[in-house]
């Protein structure tokens, strides 16, 4: 190489040998990845309004009206503080107090995302934005109240459990679903289709391998915000209402 | 061969596989990133947008023994799109958390030069700029370029000759003047 482009060469290194990635974009990368296997469809919302009603009509759905949702962009860098989170809150309400810990938990890190709505030809036909909080293994999601996702019918799932509780005069509404996280290119069995329609179980793309969970869920509506805790780690309507509780009061 | 292997078992779902691809690449395409952006938070967003878009389309990549263009044909295009309305920093890239602790004459006089060179490189426009990078840092063949960038490889090789040309020009008028341009 001629001594010109060595000296190109150099000064590209020169201006990039002090950059070093730290851990912290590894855990970015993980906790998205993460986050992947939590990209519901419409009819699989985990809301939690006491309002909602029972089966919704599967395939009785219009063109460009809403059938799904499916995570966006972010529309803020994923932070590691509760006070930075809480400065980006805004973008979503001024009426948003995240706490340092949440039943427990410390809180570990959170952005704010964009989420398209789409139609069942998965074409964009609207978008929000919403808070995501992870606490360990619970994460809050909070987006303002929006007539076409939380006044909608979703299908309660068959054999799963459900709970009501009013809380300092917020109903909070848990709930069970059950979970197959699958690769992307997965093909689900002929059983494991059957069980989809008749709701039994949800099926989402976009894990490492099948896994079998079940995804528990809070949620209410206070001050037009929508609130939702959930996880799929193994716990109990009881620390989910605790939660929503230290939530509500805040 | 030993990369080809972690790629075929990242392809079938090894997510061990993708920590090992994660830990040979970062640092590369964080600089890459860096290079294009001139900014090192915008860098890490786009180093983490292309690992997330890596992971989730390593089903597409059809020959593995094309994981580095394909890599960095994600990257690229997820920097020009987040740099497409920015201008480069070029001042900071040289500040006191990016310089060496070098001290002597001919050290300092080094470190002009490449400073010079450096922001004669990021005036380039996008697609010669590109070519510069990839060759010169990424050590990427023509063929591997041409793969990164969808084009030919006689345009990437048209490319090169007209950054090297522009490059060589700034760097004459910066030795007869003595300035910065």
């Amino acid at each position: 190489m001629k001594d010109f482009e060595l000296m190109i060469k150099q000064s590209l290194h020169d201006a990039t040998d002090n950059i070093h990635a730290d851990d912290s974009l590894k855990e970015r990368v993980d906790f998205m990845l993460t986050k992947q296997k939590k990209t519901i469809s419409f009819k699989k919302i985990a809301v939690g309004l006491v309002a909602v009603a029972c089966i919704a009509t599967v395939g009785a759905v219009a063109r460009g009206q809403i059938a799904g949702l499916v995570s966006g962009t972010y529309l803020t860098k994923q932070v590691y503080s509760v006070s930075e989170l809480n400065n980006y809150a805004d973008k979503i309400s001024d009426k948003i107090s995240l706490p340092d810990k949440l039943n427990g938990h410390a809180f570990r890190s959170g952005d704010i995302e964009k989420t398209n709505k789409v139609d069942e030809n998965m074409n964009k036909i609207g978008e929000y934005a919403e808070l995501y909080a992870n606490y360990g293994d619970l994460t809050l999601t909070i987006h303002k109240y929006d007539e076409e996702i939380d006044e909608a019918e979703y299908p309660l799932q068959k054999g799963q459990s459900k709970e009501t509780r009013d809380i300092n005069e917020v109903s909070v509404y848990c709930h069970t679903d059950k979970y197959l996280s699958v690769p992307a290119d997965y093909e689900p069995t002929d059983e494991e289709k059957q069980m989809e329609e008749n709701n039994e179980i949800f099926i989402s793309y976009g894990s490492d391998s099948r896994e079998e969970q079940i995804f528990t869920s809070a949620g209410w509506e206070q001050n037009g915000l929508v609130y939702n805790i959930f996880t799929f780690s193994d716990v109990t309507f009881e620390t989910m209402f605790e939660a929503a509780e230290q939530i509500i009061s805040q | 061969m030993q990369e080809e292997f972690i790629v075929i078992r990242f392809k079938n779902g090894d997510r061990k596989a993708f920590d090992e691809i994660y830990n040979l690449y970062v640092n590369e395409a964080l600089r890459t990133a860096f290079l294009i952006t001139g900014n090192k938070m915008d860098s890490e967003d786009i180093v983490q947008q292309t690992f997330i878009q890596c992971y989730q389309t390593i089903g597409q990549l059809k020959d593995v023994t094309k994981f580095k263009s394909w890599f960095f044909r994600i990257l690229t295009r997820i920097a020009w799109k987040t740099n497409k309305h920015k201008l480069p920093c070029v001042d900071k890239i040289f500040d006191s958390e990016y310089t060496s602790s070098k001290s002597s004459l001919d050290i300092v006089l080094e470190n002009e030069q490449n400073q010079m060179l450096y922001h004669a490189i990021n005036c380039l426009d996008t697609k010669l700029k590109a070519v510069i990078i990839l060759y010169y840092y990424n050590e990427l063949s023509i063929k591997e370029i041409s793969d990164v960038l969808c084009i030919r490889q006689g345009t990437v090789k048209s490319r090169l000759f007209s950054a090297r040309k522009k490059l060589q020009n700034h760097f004459s008028d910066y030795q007869s003047e003595g300035v910065l341009l």
